[in-house]
């Protein structure tokens, strides 16, 4: 190659890389926000997507829920149970709010809207509650009647379920376009030149919304990126501004400390017991001393790098349950776990057949580590780490074949762990069907409880019985990382917003900067 | 040649539709369903078997199959289970960034593993030492690592490309050209190896040739002997390789889009195979099997080009 050739190839390569040098996408300087986050969005429609806080841009929920775990107004003003048993629901909506398609807020658009979400199938129709009707009782009025108690009315109709995410007519008309457009009241619209689902989603600010104060950017862009150390130098070259869920490997390296650290707890680990009516576990020591044996601290320190809180009770740290004279409930004491052991007749131990699965315990470790601390007091566990699929994993937790499972629980208060994944028969860690009366009782008279108060009293007596009678081994709690951008304004993160509200019917509310 | 393209054709459609009842079948012996993957892991089975009902996943395996069949036969591949996009839509859009980016990895295999193999060839000594140094660790490093490496020198400490992500090329031709640039390097480091080593030893045996000392005996000059007759007789082997790197980049592209965030063929079967999302699955591997096909069908056209003797078989 001669040497003019070798400079004009340079010269090219040169241009291409200095053309955009910084990665693309500008950042806070025009107001924008870029946020690199690890899975698409399966659907743009409220109805139909597992991720509705995702949808937020677009569509503002009824009630918006805030990190400090209080309810405030977004389209609805006001709302509570009518009468007693919490069976019947009332709204009142906000006046002069038009959705993406200029049509206005009425209450019959948000009965159409509901009725919609329910007919669809997708994964958050079971925290819309046992609905029997939804109703319009006036120009702005909307009354939803539950077929049986339902306490999580005001939760149901937040943000975080797409329940309460309103879509405009012309988008319940028309439910495929709301793949490439957005008909919501909300702050932003899909930009759908700029979207490419699966890979980037671009939201431009809304001009119709009713509240333009609490617009923070011109625009918001998604950009997925799975791989978590991609997201870190997405972050590192300037792409995004917010990397979300880092993992605690990567938050240690050496090019985040000059990175804001954003954490909430955001799940919590359990070992569940799967049949307590026969064998070993059907002794409430038995179950007391493997409380015992499992030596948390040395988890969240060992496992989780100190980004995890131990756990020995049922309702985390600043969920609707929780109960700080909890806190120590169990603690580790090998020598209490043996001679609990002993006193139910099994001191030379028994077996255990644990179920765990790499979907929320990533490599098997933390089933690895219970079954050696499980091992220390004698109890023998075939371990079995189901891979990939979820469908897999529910098919062996009603096989009947295991005697524990190991989940990682999601729900912000013990009422819904309780009735999607615990307690209620066929609830997921419940796949026979069998129901511990005492269980069942005190969360029947929580579903009825007459105010929050009342609820949250009723949950902690929930939660006291669930950990004195040891139905499953609280673990830890464990902590979601944002890696986040110096000059990025941050709202607080907690067990209710763990990942943060980007977006709020105010500005305290919302990132900003 | 017709009749040879021909029979290659037939030979390919055998493939993809025994290829696809495979996966079929592959599929169906995962334990669960898309409607699982719907409804979420709160739902009771009650209710998912009741959404598997209306999607028709209660169906005998076969008339599943058969079903889809009759409708892939007229073009018709479905929609996504998961999310309601029409599969070919979803395919044909996946495909804009796969196809740049592996005949990208394959070319620059192919130019810049056949400079360097004939260079170490004619070359020889340090040169050549070099050469199979780099080879070697072209092959033994994984492509994920080095495209990590890549991406923290040019991208993040340097900032001359961008780290992750995909342009259009109708958007802005040169920002998709440099979006493709780091994947394109990462997916070719194990084929510029390969192809090197191949083009090596190939041009080696060829210069050993009677012919070769002929040419040079009668006063042709070096340069007209390599250009002319040592690089047409030696390519015959490397592009029998080009054929299984293209087969390779396309498995390869399923990790590099994953590193670089790239929104191609690979990630698409990734989360379709998480959600059990069997149109979108199926689609996939109809869509690779046809671009095998295709590149098999190139390659032995090329060859049959270059070698007179594979047109009369």
């Amino acid at each position: 190659m001669t040497t003019r050739r070798m400079a004009v190839l340079a010269i090219t390569l040169l241009t291409m890389t200095a053309c955009g040098a910084g990665g693309g996408t500008s950042g806070s300087s025009d107001k924008s926000l870029v946020i690199g986050l690890e899975s698409p969005i399966p659907s743009l429609n409220p109805a139909s997507s597992p991720v509705s806080t995702t949808l937020a841009y677009a569509y503002d929920p009824l009630i918006y829920w805030t990190a400090d775990g209080s309810f405030v107004p977004d389209l609805a003003t006001s709302w509570g149970y009518v009468g007693t048993g919490n069976t019947t629901f009332q709204l009142k909506l906000r006046s002069g709010a038009r959705f993406a398609d200029g049509s206005p807020l009425t209450a019959q658009a948000v009965v159409n809207s509901v009725r919609s979400f329910l007919k669809t199938p997708n994964p958050n129709l079971a925290a819309a509650g046992p609905v029997k009707s939804v109703t319009a009782t006036g120009d702005s009025t909307v009354q939803i009647t539950y077929s049986s108690a339902f306490p999580n009315a005001v939760q149901s109709l937040t943000q975080f379920f797409g329940a309460g995410m309103i879509v405009g007519p012309k988008g319940l008309t028309d439910p495929a376009s709301l793949e490439t457009s957005t008909d919501g009241v909300g702050q932003y619209t899909l930009d759908a030149a700029d979207t490419r689902a699966g890979s980037v989603y671009t939201f431009t600010a809304n001009k119709k919304y009713f509240n333009q104060s609490a617009i923070q950017y011109t625009s918001v862009q998604l950009r997925i990126i799975p791989s978590a150390s991609s997201r870190v130098s997405a972050l590192e070259s300037g792409q995004v501004q917010d990397a979300t869920q880092i993992p605690i490997d990567q938050v240690g390296a050496s090019g985040t400390t000059g990175y804001q650290r954003l954490g909430g707890n955001t799940t919590w680990e359990l070992l569940q017991f799967l049949n307590t009516s026969s064998g070993p576990l059907s002794k409430l020591a038995v179950r007391q001393a493997l409380e015992y044996a499992v030596n948390r601290a040395a988890i969240v320190k060992d496992l989780y790098g100190g980004y995890a809180t131990a756990l020995d009770q049922f309702s985390p740290s600043g969920t609707t349950g929780y109960d700080s004279a909890l806190d120590d409930a169990y603690g580790f004491d090998t020598a209490k776990a043996k001679a609990l052991l002993k006193q139910a007749g099994y001191g030379g131990g028994f077996t255990l057949k644990l179920l765990g699965n790499t979907t929320t315990d990533p490599g098997g470790l933390l089933a690895q580590e219970l079954k050696s601390e499980l091992a220390a007091v004698g109890v023998t566990v075939q371990l079995q780490v189901d891979s990939g699929q979820m469908a897999a994993f529910q098919a062996d937790l009603g096989s009947g074949k295991f005697g524990a499972a190991l989940w990682n629980m999601s729900s912000i208060d013990l009422y819904s762990t309780a009735t999607q994944t615990i307690v209620s028969p066929h609830s997921l860690l419940n796949p026979g069907a069998t129901a511990d009366a005492g269980a069942m009782t005190l969360l029947r008279t929580a579903a009825a409880a007459d105010g929050s108060a009342a609820f949250a009293s009723d949950l902690r007596k929930l939660n006291a019985y669930l950990t004195s009678d040891a139905l499953g081994v609280p673990i830890c709690a464990r902590t979601n990382i944002d890696l986040v951008a110096t000059g990025v304004k941050l709202p607080a993160a907690s067990y209710v917003t763990p990942q943060a509200n980007m977006i709020g019917p105010s500005a305290q509310y919302a990132v900003s900067g | 040649m017709r009749r040879l393209i021909l029979r290659r054709l037939g030979i390919g459609v055998v493939l993809v539709v025994v290829a696809s009842a495979v996966t079929f079948v592959l599929i169906a012996l995962v334990p669960g369903n898309a409607a699982q993957t719907i409804l979420g892991a709160s739902a009771t089975p009650a209710q998912v078997a009741q959404l598997a009902r209306e999607l028709g996943l209660d169906r005998p395996l076969w008339a599943q199959y058969a079903s889809w069949l009759g409708h892939a036969l007229r073009g018709d591949l479905g929609t996504s289970l998961v999310s309601p996009q029409p599969v070919t839509a979803t395919l044909d859009a996946d495909l804009s960034v796969t196809l740049p980016l592996t005949i990208g990895a394959v070319g620059t295999s192919l130019v810049v593993g056949a400079t360097l193999g004939t260079l170490a060839a004619v070359r020889g000594g340090a040169v050549a030492r070099l050469i199979d140094l780099a080879a070697m660790a072209g092959l033994a490093l994984p492509s994920f690592w080095i495209g990590l490496v890549l991406m923290e020198l040019v991208a993040v400490k340097l900032r001359w490309l961008p780290a992750t992500g995909f342009v259009a090329l109708g958007a802005s031709p040169l920002e998709w050209l440099r979006s493709l640039i780091l994947p394109i390097a990462t997916l070719a480091a194990g084929g510029v190896a390969a192809v090197a080593r191949q083009t090596r030893d190939s041009v080696d045996d060829v210069l050993r040739q009677e012919f070769v000392t002929a040419l040079r005996a009668d006063g042709i000059p070096a340069r007209q002997v390599l250009l002319g007759h040592t690089l047409r007789n030696a390519a015959i082997p490397v592009i029998a390789v080009s054929g299984t790197q293209f087969v390779a980049a396309l498995g390869g592209a399923v990790v590099i889009e994953n590193v670089f965030a790239l929104p191609g063929l690979g990630s698409t079967v990734v989360q379709a195979a998480t959600d059990h999302d069997l149109p979108l699955i199926m689609g996939a591997a109809v869509y690779f099997c046809v671009l095998v096909v295709i590149a098999s069908l190139l390659v032995d056209v090329a060859y049959s080009l270059i070698n007179p003797k594979v047109r009369l078989t």
